[in-house]
């Protein structure tokens, strides 16, 4: 009993600061305001209501009705990611396959790059991604943003594990049946390794969503800003649009967390067994 | 959280796409929202150059060399030859007036002539001698009027003949008798000395008396017979005028003036005008009432018509273009006279703009009596065809460019008054839609304006900004606005 | 007997493995036109990039002329590399164990119960949620005058600086906070694979929940501490992210990361020695990455 109590408090803590923004948007520009006054004057303490007393979706009506470049920046985010992602599985998928049932040292070598390189932090390809992009015209496009991306080893590695379970026997009985290796690939390798193509694409989803470096490097144009970077730059005084707008920018990322939970934990499983 | 688990993920995909769609609306309905809200403007670019004056002012038509003909009053004008702007030549008919008016107006001015003679009117009384005669006289006959010339022994007055001898008469029975008193008692006299006694001396005076009496009255009957004897007239001694008859037949003369003749007697005013009237009507008679012109030149003006009688003044006006020509000139106020100066040209209009000339130019420009003078020559080149008659007045209007160059800004874009004027300027961001316009708000500091324009040194804006010149909302400062389709300059925009 | 099922799964690999290199090579060619198009994109879009800007970091900045090791030299040298290195560092060995034993132990406690669903859901949450919807509520948490600043005042003990001298745990709290939940599950999962009759076996033999858990559970989790390592490791580069919504590109210094670093070089085209320095960090990851490798390879 006592664990559950932990636990319920534990929930409470992890889930608090969203609640706290969901309720926090609620208010109406007094108290908010009231509530916010201790950031800027220094003086007291920020203690804002559990609940607002005057709750009002004006600042929702604000941003959904008046600002229309929040919708440019969503659908900016939205297709950024989206082309990403449509491109991450067309080309990650038949890598990870690939890598899943070479055995061969040269295609370990290259698996083994692809996870360094997919271990490091933006900053460090930042420089060449720049001077490749620079060279090829595509500064300040959203072609830099989708491009290094499409071809980040991420998704190779998530989908890598769950394409490995699969056993080769059923593929060497597809093979006596006379299928070839492509709709070997289609037929039984997609299907059987779908959860970790989700996993991947739900994992990539949250991350794209979220993209931050890149933009700030390579985007100057403001046409061009994603959601996650346009949020930081509204004005300070309209905080009650900042806090709605990271609400209505939540709401996607939770839909795809939600659509791809079971896949997530599904994909977690094969992580159990070495290849 | 349990609700989220609670869905299917059929369910969730289908609320995710929900989700995506109402955005896709929202966006459009906020785009519609939001620039509903924004001000359309249009705007337009500054201009750098020389700020123009427009100068108007109100001015006559003259002419230095005018001739007037001048037509005698009141006489009848049967037909008139020429009109405004006709050119005429010396001795070319200007119009015939009526003869029988003519004539008429003639007597008219004779018999005026002679009450004033009569009446004394005629001549000044410089320089006159009076002309006396003897008392007592009876007056027959006055031989002159007042006019006259007469000179060294014309008869004046012609008196009663019978009369004055009788006057004689009566005169020396007088003396007769004084004489017959006085030789008594001058006898006495004798007597009284022979007697030696005192009342001797009393005579003496008495006798002395006497004496004189006789003398005087002796002198006035020598003088009326004199008169007598000359033909009962006075006759004058001296040249001259008669220039007053104060004598009339039948009155008996007494102490004062019979008349006055003046040897170099002066006319009055009066007298020489209606002489001169006289004369031009005497010239016009014989003429047969037609008048012909003594200039040449063009008929500036004809107040005279067919029918019309003529009145005071002159009846036309001939200007002779050829020394001088005529004028266009005015007066300019303070303020217009700071963009005037001799030989601008100027744009002159008359009868509302229906006469007009772009091409004259201002040859004299004067400072009299702190009223700046202006004057327009007006020429064949100036006016081609019809000319401005002489006295009409017209507009002069000139546009004249400042020294140096300024920021020319549409008046339309400022707002404010006085000295605390300000413009929209439209700035130029890059927003999250491509190009954003703002509206920025920028004191003015003006130097100078004209009508359309206000002109500044410095306008404190980036070069080549446009500044807003209509917006169908209030504007405020930093606020986004729309910039309508019909900007001249932006041909980028698409 | 667990090891034997592991075991044997392995015996089958190994016998794979054995099977002759040229056979293995030849079979593998089939799966090259899978692997092309990708590896053509990621040939093209990341190494080639990578060794373009290795290259530079032998050239001086603009003129591009040899320099030798002069980039390297002024990395070395410089205090702010120092410094981001140091705090990256720190940031890792940090994060890392307090993350995976953390997640551990929830995980084994929540093994345990029956209605952990639900729970796993909640933890799982915040790594769902962008890190630039959070930035002001952090900074309405954390600030100096936040409100857990309000609420350890209220309760006597002062403000704490969070960001300031203390941004270091916020960041550390930051990122455990988003990550709990995905490492829990990772073990959760590992921890379920395992079958119950191992340890019931176990029990049998007199074994305690703790020799249970400690001869059984965790060696069987291998696998899972090599993914849960790998992607805790990825993550944690992506800490910069809150670090830099919430204090800009110069930050208190305890959390100057690399990543700042190489953001103001950046901003300030100083290619040379960011080449320099790219090099250098991707050879720390390189090595700590083969250690690893060569750490896992020989246990099993």
């Amino acid at each position: 009993m006592l664990v559950y109590i932990f636990f319920a408090v534990l929930c409470a803590a992890v889930m608090l600061p969203v609640i706290m923004m969901v309720l926090l948007s609620l208010n109406d520009e007094t108290e908010l305001a009231s509530a916010i006054m201790p950031l800027e004057s220094g003086k007291g303490f920020c203690a804002p209501d559990p609940l607002p007393f005057f709750p009002t979706f004006s600042h929702y009506k604000k941003l959904m009705l008046y600002t229309p470049e929040f919708y440019r920046v969503f659908f900016n985010s939205l297709r950024n990611t989206a082309v990403i992602l449509v491109c991450q599985v067309l080309f990650a998928a038949p890598s990870a396959w690939a890598f899943s049932r070479m055995k061969s040292r040269h295609s370990k070598l290259l698996f083994d790059m692809y996870v360094i390189f997919m271990l490091m932090p933006f900053q460090v390809t930042m420089l060449s991604q720049y001077l490749l992009l620079d060279r090829l015209g595509l500064m300040d496009t959203s072609a830099a943003l989708i491009l290094p991306a499409v071809f980040s080893t991420f998704p190779v590695f998530i989908m890598y594990r769950s394409f490995s379970q699969i056993p080769e026997d059923v593929l060497d009985h597809a093979r006596i049946d006379g299928a070839g290796e492509f709709t070997i690939f289609l037929r039984i390798g997609l299907p059987m390794g779908r959860s970790g193509m989700l996993a991947a694409v739900t994992l990539g989803f949250l991350d794209l969503w979220n993209m931050v470096e890149q933009p700030l490097a390579f985007i100057k144009d403001k046409r061009l800003l994603p959601l996650s970077v346009y949020l930081p730059m509204i004005d300070k005084g309209s905080e009650g649009i900042v806090l709605a707008a990271s609400v209505i920018t939540l709401i996607p990322a939770v839909f795809v967390f939600i659509i791809g939970q079971d896949e997530l934990e599904a994909g977690m499983i094969s992580s159990g067994i070495k290849e | 959280m349990e609700k989220h688990n609670g869905m299917t993920k059929s369910a969730s995909v289908r609320w995710f796409v929900g989700f995506l769609c109402v955005m896709a609306m929202l966006s459009l309905i906020s785009r519609q929202l939001y620039t509903s809200k924004l001000a359309l403007v249009t705007a337009e670019d500054i201009r750098h150059s020389k700020l123009s004056h427009t100068v108007n002012c109100a001015g006559t038509v003259g002419c230095d060399s005018v001739n007037a003909v001048f037509l005698p009053e009141g006489v009848l004008a049967e037909s008139v030859y020429v009109h405004q702007g006709d050119k005429v030549e010396k001795d070319s008919r200007l119009l015939k007036l009526d003869t029988q008016s003519l004539k008429a107006r003639y007597d008219e001015l004779e018999s005026e002539r002679q009450k004033s003679l009569e009446n004394g009117d005629g001549y000044g009384s410089e320089g006159a001698s009076p002309v006396f005669a003897e008392t007592g006289l009876r007056i027959t006959d006055v031989c002159v009027k007042a006019g006259d010339k007469v000179s060294a022994g014309d008869e004046l007055v012609k008196f009663d003949k019978s009369h004055l001898i009788r006057l004689i008469n009566t005169l020396e029975a007088d003396r007769n008798k004084d004489i017959i008193a006085r030789n008594a008692l001058s006898d006495k006299q004798a007597a009284a000395e022979a007697d030696e006694e005192s009342m001797g001396e009393s005579y003496a005076g008495q006798i002395d008396t006497l004496d004189v009496s006789i003398e005087e009255q002796q002198s006035n009957i020598d003088r009326y017979l004199v008169i007598l004897n000359s033909g009962c007239a006075i006759k004058t001694t001296m040249e001259g005028t008669v220039t007053r008859v104060e004598a009339k037949a039948g009155q008996v003369t007494g102490e004062s003036a019979l008349m006055v003749i003046s040897a170099a007697p002066e006319v009055s005013n009066g007298l020489l005008r209606i002489d001169e009237e006289l004369e031009k009507l005497k010239a016009l008679i014989d003429a047969d009432g037609l008048v012909l012109s003594e200039y040449s030149g063009t008929v500036s003006r004809a107040d005279i018509s067919a029918g019309a009688v003529t009145a005071e003044g002159a009846a036309l006006f001939i200007a002779d273009v050829s020394e001088g020509g005529i004028y266009f000139s005015g007066l300019a106020d303070e303020k217009s006279a700071k963009h005037l100066s001799a030989g601008d040209i100027v744009e002159l209009y008359f009868r509302n703009g229906r006469l007009r000339t772009a091409s004259a130019v201002i040859s004299n420009f004067t400072l009299r009596d702190s009223d700046y003078r202006f004057e327009v020559p007006l020429t064949e080149e100036t006016f081609s065809g019809e000319m401005p008659a002489y006295g009409e007045i017209g507009m002069m209007r000139t546009s004249a460019l400042t020294e140096g160059e300024y920021y020319l800004i549409s008046k339309e874009a400022v707002h404010g008054t006085g000295a605390k004027r300000f413009v929209f300027a439209l700035e130029e961001t890059d927003g999250f839609f491509g190009r954003e316009y703002h509206a920025v708000k920028h004191d003015l500091n003006i130097e100078d304006e004209n009508d359309t324009y206000v002109a500044v040194s410095s306008t404190g804006l980036a070069e080549d900004t446009p500044v807003i010149i209509t917006s169908n909302r209030p504007l405020t400062d930093g606020a986004r606005v729309r910039l309508s389709v019909g900007k001249v300059n932006d041909e980028s925009e698409k | 007997m667990t090891d034997a099922v592991h075991y044997g799964i392995k015996e089958n690999t190994e016998n794979k493995t054995k099977t002759t290199d040229k056979r293995k090579n030849k079979r593998d060619l089939r799966y090259l036109p899978f692997l092309l198009p990708g590896a053509v994109g990621v040939i093209v879009f990341i190494i080639i990039p990578f060794a373009d800007s290795a290259r530079r970091s032998f050239l001086t900045n603009i003129t591009l002329e040899w320099c030798g090791l002069d980039n390297y030299r002024a990395v070395f040298n410089n205090e702010a590399f120092a410094l981001a290195m140091k705090n990256t560092l720190r940031f890792t060995a940090v994060c890392l164990p307090l993350l995976t034993a953390v997640s551990f132990m929830i995980a084994y406690v929540l093994s345990k119960l029956i209605h952990a669903r639900l729970i796993r859901s909640v933890l799982l949450f915040p790594m769902a949620i962008p890190t630039a919807t959070m930035v002001l509520i952090w900074q309405i948490l954390f600030a100096d005058s936040g409100c857990i600043n309000g609420i350890l005042t209220y309760l006597g003990k002062g403000t704490v600086r969070f960001l300031g001298e203390g941004s270091f745990w916020l960041l550390v709290g930051s990122y455990i906070w988003k990550n709990l939940g995905y490492t829990v599950l990772l073990w959760l999962t590992g921890i379920e694979s395992i079958s119950s009759s191992l340890c019931e076996a176990a029990k049998t033999d007199g074994a305690g929940e703790v020799q249970c858990l400690v001869y059984i559970i965790m060696p069987s989790l291998r696998p899972t501490l090599y993914t849960i390592t790998i992607i805790s490791f990825l993550n944690s580069f992506k800490v910069f992210r809150e670090a830099y919504l919430l204090a800009g590109s110069y930050p208190h210094r305890d959390i100057y990361l690399m990543q700042h670093l190489f953001s103001n070089w950046f901003a300030e085209m100083d290619l040379g020695k960011m080449a320099a320095a790219a090099v250098c960090v991707f050879t720390v990851v390189f090595v700590a990455a083969a250690l690893l490798k060569k750490v896992w390879d020989r246990e099993w």
